[in-house]
């Protein structure tokens, strides 16, 4: 079943045209990574979809468009990690977690909404992080922190920016399979900006390659990660192995200079 | 580590803090029957809360039997005995200890709590909605502009103690005229607290010329006057500017209040608010309006009182943690209490030499702020 359905979006800050006619469907259940260079609209493209931003086109979600929902109906829908690194003043990580169930409690938090954060805490095991500051944090746990706010606001679409962005080997597996897990378990449908082909490939059921706003392949990890395609749209020679346990992985070689590519 | 419930240390954490508030709140209660008992008549502090009780229970009582009396056609008789029974033999406990009490004191310390109250509550919010830990009801413009209101009410009219209520009356209208102009600068690139703190300084700098400017082609006394409303004091508090500055605060923090759980989730920028469905511009606004018109209902009667606005909200912050719902009261009873202690030292001091109280609150709350600043290493902003 399709859960997100995006048309003809197109945005533009000021006159600079960031994404141009993307069109897309995602199916509920499945994660889509979404990968291409710096630059190619991955961010922005969340953001129309969340509508942070308001594109031209339309994203409909099970089908009704979300620029006819209402704020907080949307918010009861979609959940949105950003990149990490922005600060969140006074607040400490339970606060933060909290958060996510803005959309879902009053002014007062009931006993469910506190067992849930916990809940989605435990879940990210950051739960002895509790009574931290947010701000004294690690990018990581930072990173982890905001995923369990996601996941207490127990969203059906969950976008992430880049989850992995601040993190060490160890603690992007770690991310990531809780991620996966949380879609298989939950039937929720993931949308998440990847850097790394390799992990994108690992953890994606769906991959879409983005390049200066255009959408230039949709695909299963197999079909869609070539070398042709990485000299294509990234410039760069690659190497591309298949393993039985690790799966696709794809190793860059050397930049093409701009006159060759 | 032993099994521990996250949760359970979040409930433990909002009982401190509705704790600290108790405390605030009676702390208030205490120090302001103190303040009441200085001056140059001593009164004892049971004897002054027995008179503000008998005079307030007097005042209940008139006020109820006015009313009672407008509707006498439809009261049952019990009503009409009541009326016979307690408005005729009453005296008024009228005295010179009650003149001196509900009369002069009770109202400039009234003024300090709301006048505190009001001014932290305005910075919080500013804080908040601007989520800069420099903002206060001052960074805005609000503060110059209500100057250069009262500056031109001074200069060009009939001089300071002959027009009181122009020189109120100009500083409030020039505040309003002051957000205005932050509010549509900051429409026109979208309300963002970029936009809002570039168009505010703007706005401050501006009307600190216009009154630099006052002051350069005003007379002497002109000029001493202005300083002296710049200066901020509470000498002029009587019952009429205690009620309306509190009629302002009473509609405005309910209004804060409800915001709350948007101010929490602005925290986090403004993209995950929206995303959590909050509507940060509606709220941005309202902030902006409610904490502008609060500033100006208390500084047009108290002229200029800056440190406030900025330091409560930070001393609250550090006490009580960054939850609105629990900064926001705090923050109301933390500035009460500095404006309240600060004057009640500038009124004693010195005596019989009256201190400005904006001079007070910064020699008191400066070194306090400090010290929590030191004393919490937490990177908290």
């Amino acid at each position: 079943m399709v859960k997100i359905y995006v048309d003809n979006v197109r945005f533009s800050y000021r006159s600079n045209p960031v994404l141009k006619d993307v069109t897309f469907h995602v199916d509920e259940g499945t994660i889509l990574g979404l990968v291409g260079p710096n630059g190619s609209g991955k961010t922005t493209l969340i953001r129309c979809i969340d509508r942070i931003l308001d594109p031209e086109g339309s994203v409909f979600l099970d089908g009704t468009a979300i620029r006819d929902m209402r704020r907080s109906e949307i918010a009861l829908n979609i959940g949105y990690v950003p990149q990490t690194g922005a600060k969140i003043a006074a607040a400490s990580v339970f606060e933060v977690v909290m958060m996510g169930r803005t959309p879902h409690m009053g002014w007062r938090a009931s006993d469910e909404d506190l067992a849930i954060a916990e809940k989605a805490m435990l879940f990210l095991g950051v739960e002895n992080l509790a009574d931290l500051e947010y701000n004294e944090l690690s990018g990581g746990q930072q990173q982890k922190v905001l995923i369990a706010r996601a996941v207490a606001q127990e969203p059906k679409v969950l976008l992430l920016d880049e989850p992995t962005n601040s993190l060490d080997i160890r603690h992007q597996l770690e991310a990531l399979s809780i991620i996966h897990r949380l879609s298989r378990e939950t039937g929720i449908t993931v949308i998440m900006a990847v850097h790394d082909l390799t992990v994108a490939a690992r953890y994606a059921d769906r991959l879409m390659m983005l390049r200066k706003g255009q959408l230039v392949a949709f695909g299963t990890p197999d079909e869609l990660i070539t070398t042709e395609r990485i000299r294509e749209v990234y410039g760069v020679e690659s190497k591309i192995f298949r393993d039985q346990e690790a799966g696709l992985i794809v190793t860059p070689l050397r930049a093409i200079s701009e006159a060759t590519a | 580590m032993k099994e521990r419930s996250a949760r359970k240390g979040y409930v433990r954490k909002t009982v401190q803090r509705l704790t600290v508030l108790g405390a605030l709140a009676c702390t208030i209660i205490l120090l302001s029957g103190v303040a009441v008992t200085l001056g140059s008549y001593r009164i004892g502090l049971p004897e002054v809360y027995m008179t503000i009780l008998e005079k307030a229970i007097f005042e209940f009582r008139m006020t109820l039997g006015l009313v009672l009396l407008g509707m006498y056609k439809y009261l049952p008789y019990t009503g009409f005995l009541y009326l016979q029974q307690n408005l005729a033999g009453v005296a008024p406990p009228d005295s010179g200890l009650v003149t001196i009490i509900w009369d002069y004191r009770l109202p400039r310390v009234l003024m300090a709590i709301i006048a505190g109250a009001s001014l932290g509550l305005a910075g919080a919010v500013m804080q908040g909605i601007l989520r800069n830990p420099l903002a206060s009801p001052f960074t805005l413009g609000i503060a110059s502009a209500a100057s250069f209101g009262a500056s031109l009410a001074i200069v060009l009219g009939a001089g300071f103690a002959s027009s009181g209520s122009l020189v109120v009356g100009n500083a409030f209208l020039f505040t309003l005229i002051a957000s205005a102009a932050v509010y549509g600068l900051a429409r026109y690139r979208g309300i963002s607290p970029e936009t809002m703190i570039m168009a505010g300084i703007a706005i401050m700098y501006l009307f600190s010329a216009m009154t630099s400017f006052l002051q350069y082609i005003g007379s002497s006394e002109d000029v001493h006057a202005v300083v002296f409303w710049m200066l901020g004091s509470l000498g002029r508090s009587t019952w009429d500017t205690v009620a309306k500055s509190a009629i302002v605060l009473c509609i405005t923090f309910p209004v804060f209040m409800y915001l709350a759980r948007s101010l929490n989730t602005l925290a986090a920028g403004d993209e995950t608010a929206t995303s959590l469905g909050v509507p940060v511009e509606m709220v941005r606004i309202i902030g902006m309006a409610g904490a502008s018109l609060l500033t100006a209902a208390v500084i047009c009667f108290t002229g200029t009182i800056g440190f406030i606005g900025l330091v409560a909200p930070h001393i609250t912050r550090m006490i009580i943690g960054g939850d609105h719902r629990f900064l926001l009261p705090g923050t109301a009873f933390t500035g009460a209490l500095l404006l309240l202690g600060a004057d009640s030292i500038g009124r004693t001091i010195m005596a019989p030499q009256i201190l400005p109280v904006g001079i007070m609150t910064a020699f008191l709350g400066v070194p306090f702020f400090i010290y929590l600043f030191l004393r919490r290493r937490r990177d908290y902003w």
